[in-house]
């Protein structure tokens, strides 16, 4: 029994982790060929369409002035851009900040939400921004960004040229990646995340997953999806199903950057990541239970992709230490003997190199004090995951039996202009 | 290197017995000479040689110095110092003048064997031997164990007169010869062949020709036998355990690695599993655990059951499978004697190069497990004699019957007591194993212990396989046990010491077994190379991603070669 337990573990821990050695192979891959298409598709470029921006902003009088002041500077026509924002049911003066950026600005549209529509998350601010929206591409971005100046133009070069592309999804950044330690490992994470999970899954199945930013779709999908599904936690995952089940593909452009800010509390980081986790929960479940009515049965390789890291992988690596304590005190007589031991110390050296690679993509990053954080990052950070997603299985389980509504949890922000002075 | 010291529950292995007759000591063999034998062959035919070998093996018994010459070069070197001369002949022919005068003038003990013994001027009663067929015989001139040969066997024999003194009788119907007897000193045996039944009395009446202080005392020994990875651990403990508790010492030839010989499939002794518990439990309660090969069959030569030490095929002594290339030669197929030499001497080295790694891996195997041979038990007893002398440098101590000729595997003979040959103690499997099917087994084990009982030192060994169950070792053993002046043979009391080139096992009297190993934990996780397809795989896994871990670590280092690289670009991109 605790044999094959044991077995299964590996089996399920080991899939994930060949899968991520075979995405990492890829992100690598195209890390040195996403450019190349770039001068072609620059030459094929004509007319510049019309895009328009989507800023939800919940309570974002911190970050949004700086946001919209970035929004300006953007290197694209201000008469092909709308930028508009989203103010959704705020109770600080987020509208206020963002008329008064507007009056100098006629292309910033400011869109109050109303009741029923108001403080009902992120999903349901989208919709009301892409309403009164006019642009041939709808970009997205949280409150919190900067994005770089070339960010737009790059997301629309992409779309322009590559038909198939339902959306052209960009890179973010942190931008208080130095702030904290735990800003230090999200950067690490989510740098990791990009360079493994999108570009790796772009360059080998020509699949990404739509973010919560950086990203621009066309608006002829959203058109025929009739908007964001506001049931979803996690809207960007369910988006990105749905794009794909329209026999669209979604791209990653790492040339599109943007730089946002990351939790630097655990608190913060604790709220927002139980909400992703149980959004993607959500999203694995129901489209599991609609899999037969899905027209693009390939999806369900993403979505086998989301149920191994939400449900099996997690459940292996803690069966897996369960019956490695166990073992201390009982013998198990497991027959699997000294190979198992190896394959745990290759699973941490696979871990590190792999986020060396990342880290070594990202030029600055691959820095002496990165290097122990990775390694400390394994053993602590990591871990916590483990904790988060029992704790948000938990509370979707709890939703369901006990028909809750859904909660939007927004992220707290951090006032970067005054922690620097 | 570790060092590990295992201490036996001694309490345990002195056995006390409540029976008058059994009582236990450390006992390897009787004290041996070492006067020197010579044996002059004058045989010209196979049976002969293997008549002088078997001669040689008896003599052992008394003295390692014993030297067989070919009557066709034997000069005054040879006999010189010989205590002993023993002239053996199995047909008529004339003897050499030189052989006459040496002979003739040699002043020890003579002892004339078979045909033209009437040449020499030993023993006056030679002079009309006359040729008889016997089918009974005795020892002395009473009729002390008078028992049935194997067959009517043809004899030589002389007038009985007052001079003489008659060792051995032989009888037909109610006719008395005697077949060996003694005139002043000298002594004649009548029969050429000693193989079979006749070999009992021989060997006894060895006993009156060579001075020796061999006690009346049989031994007694039971081997638990055919034991490996895949032996029902339940049966043996079964056994095991009646033997325990009835003060038995026994031995268990263990073959650490069982070939299937039908799919060549390997299995190892593995950690916790019931067979591994069952022998070590028995191994510190008693029992002795005997290497019996490390295969015990060929797997090279699977589907034909070929022992580990001969290949049965070819009817030839094994060697390393590199030299494969090396083919055995005929005798006559060489140009000149040296060519000969030449060939014997690389060959007799080449199977002793492959009986080392045997045993190397033997022992290492039993040593990974902490099972520690104390003797070696060679598979079906065919063995080549480069083979023995390289056996007894690992093991003093050697069971089962003994091959006498590197020239073809012909029977191997179980002597009937113990012997020193090629620096082993030798302790025989007399009695041989206890047939599965028979209605009843120890018919012919009743028999032998008869014949066995006419030497006064003789060993009774007996094989027992555990499938056959509890129940049927029990009537051995009670068997055994009413043999007159018998004490049962404990390994464990044994002084000596068992070595490989990294491992050293010693025994004690006391019973305490100390093992010094130089094996490393690499050496204990490389010896097993079969995995199960889980394992496999496992490792498979394991070596793409080491090999991946690398790949990623040359694109980690080549990412930061081209880091001034790829900033210069950036900054020129940005004007």
């Amino acid at each position: 029994m605790a044999n094959t337990l044991f077995l299964f573990s590996l089996v399920v821990i080991w899939t994930m982790l060949l899968y991520h050695m075979f995405l990492m192979i890829g992100g690598n891959l195209h890390f040195w060929r996403f450019e190349r298409v770039i001068p072609t598709w620059q030459e094929n470029l004509g007319e510049l369409p019309r895009v328009s921006i989507l800023i939800p902003a919940h309570n974002e009088a911190v970050v949004i002035e700086a946001t919209l002041r970035s929004m300006l500077r953007l290197d694209y026509p201000t008469d092909k851009l709308e930028i508009i924002v989203i103010n959704d049911n705020s109770s600080d003066n987020t509208g206020d900040i963002a008329r008064e950026v507007a009056k100098k600005h006629p292309h910033i549209i400011v869109v109050d939400t109303v009741p029923p529509h108001a403080g009902k998350g992120k999903s349901s601010a989208l919709n009301q921004g892409y309403k009164v929206s006019t642009g041939k591409y709808l970009a997205v971005y949280d409150a919190d960004n900067t994005p770089e100046k070339e960010a737009i133009y790059n997301l629309v070069l992409g779309l322009e040229n590559d038909k198939k592309a339902g959306a052209m999804v960009g890179k973010f950044r942190v931008a208080n990646a130095k702030q904290t330690l735990l800003t230090r490992f999200i950067n690490i994470e989510t740098i990791c995340f990009q360079w493994m999970a999108q570009a790796g899954r772009w360059f080998w199945f020509k699949m990404a997953t739509i973010p919560g930013t950086n990203f621009a779709i066309r608006r002829s999908i959203i058109d025929q999806l009739g908007g964001w599904d506001e049931g979803a936690l996690a809207e960007d995952t369910e988006l990105s199903i749905r794009v794909y089940d329209l026999g669209y593909h979604i791209r990653f452009f790492p040339a599109a950057i943007t730089w946002e800010q990351e939790p630097e509390t655990w608190g913060v980081w604790w709220r927002q990541r139980t909400r992703w986790a149980r959004g993607n929960q959500y999203v694995v479940v129901k489209f599991l239970l609609r899999f037969f009515t899905l027209k693009r049965k390939f999806i369900a390789f993403d979505l086998f992709y989301f149920f191994f890291t939400y449900f099996l992988f997690f459940f292996g690596v803690i069966l897996s230490n369960i019956i490695f304590v166990t073992n201390f005190f009982v013998d198990l007589d497991l027959s699997i003997g000294i190979v198992s031991l190896i394959l745990w110390i290759l699973a941490f050296f696979l871990y590190v190199t792999e986020v060396f690679i990342t880290l070594s993509i990202e030029k600055t990053e691959m820095t002496v004090a990165n290097f122990f954080i990775v390694i400390f990052m394994y053993f602590t950070y990591s871990q916590l995951w483990i904790l988060l997603v029992i704790y948000s299985l938990f509370l979707e389980i709890k939703r369901v039996l006990l028909r809750q509504e859904v909660k939007w949890y927004k992220t707290e922000r951090f006032d970067q202009t005054k922690e620097g002075d | 290197m570790f060092r590990r010291r295992l201490a036996v529950m001694c309490l345990l292995c002195l056995f006390t017995f409540g029976g008058a007759l059994q009582q236990v000591k450390a006992k390897s063999s009787p004290e041996v000479s070492h006067e020197k034998i010579l044996i002059v062959d004058a045989s010209d035919r196979s049976r002969g040689k293997d008549n002088v070998r078997l001669l040689e093996r008896l003599l052992n018994h008394f003295s390692t110095d014993v030297t067989i010459v070919s009557d066709n070069v034997l000069n005054e070197s040879h006999i010189e110092q010989s205590t002993y001369l023993f002239y053996y002949s199995d047909e008529q022919k004339d003897v050499s003048a030189d052989v006459r005068s040496l002979i003739n003038h040699y002043d020890g003990t003579f002892i004339g064997i078979g045909e033209n013994v009437d040449a020499f001027n030993k023993l006056p009663s030679v002079e009309n031997l006359r040729d008889r067929e016997v089918n009974e015989m005795s020892l002395g001139e009473s009729e002390r164990h008078k028992q049935q040969l194997d067959h009517v066997t043809s004899i030589k024999t002389a007038k009985q007169s007052d001079d003489m003194t008659v060792h051995i009788n032989g009888y037909i119907e109610d006719k008395r010869y005697p077949v060996f007897f003694e005139e002043a000193g000298d002594f004649y045996l009548g029969i050429s062949e000693l193989f079979g039944a006749q070999m009992y009395y021989v060997a006894e009446r060895l006993h009156d020709v060579i001075a020796n202080d061999h006690a009346d005392e049989r031994t007694a020994y039971i081997e638990l036998t055919d034991i490996h990875p895949e032996t029902d651990a339940e049966r043996l403990e079964e056994v095991g355990t009646y033997l325990l508790d009835e003060n038995i010492p026994f031995t268990m030839a263990v073959t650490p690695v069982h070939v299937d010989i039908e799919t060549g499939k390997r299995t190892y002794f593995k950690k916790d599993s019931p067979i591994l518990d069952v022998l070590t439990d028995l191994q510190a309660a008693g029992g002795v655990i005997t290497a019996h090969g490390y295969t015990k069959v060929d797997e090279d030569d699977l589907f034909s059951e070929s022992a580990e030490f001969w290949d049965i095929r070819r009817d030839e002594a094994k060697i390393p499978q590199a030299e494969d290339d090396f083919t055995h030669e005929k005798k006559e197929s060489f140009a000149n004697e040296s060519a000969r030499e030449a060939y014997v001497e690389r060959m007799d080295r080449l199977e002793a190069d492959y009986a080392a790694d045997r045993l190397r891996q033997s022992v290492h195997e039993f040593i990974i497990f902490d099972l520690y041979p104390l003797a070696f038990h060679v598979p079906h007893d065919k063995m080549s004699a480069a083979a023995y002398e390289r056996t007894a440098k690992t093991f003093p101590l050697l069971f089962g019957k003994l091959q006498l000729s590197d020239e073809q595997a012909n029977e191997a003979v179980a002597l009937p007591f113990i012997i020193n040959a090629y620096d082993f103690t030798v302790i025989p499997e007399t009695l041989g194993y206890l047939p599965a099917h028979a209605t009843d087994p120890l018919s012919n084990k009743s028999e032998k212990i008869e014949q066995l009982l006419i030497v006064r030192d003789s060993v009774l060994g007996a094989s027992f396989h555990v499938y056959l169950g509890v129940d049927a070792i029990k009537p051995l053993v009670e068997k055994l046990r009413h043999v007159p002046n018998v004490s049962w043979l404990d390994v464990r009391t044994l002084e000596q010491t068992i070595r490989t080139e990294d491992v050293q096992i010693t025994s004690k009297a006391s019973g305490e077994i100390t093992v010094d190993s130089h094996l490393s934990r690499l050496d204990h996780l490389l010896r097993h190379t079969t995995f199960t397809l889980t394992e496999k795989i496992l490792w498979g896994l394991a070596s793409i991603v080491l090999l991946t871990i690398c790949l990623f670590l040359l694109s980690t280092l080549y990412l930061r070669t081209q880091l001034k690289k790829r900033l210069f670009k950036e900054r020129k991109h940005n004007g």
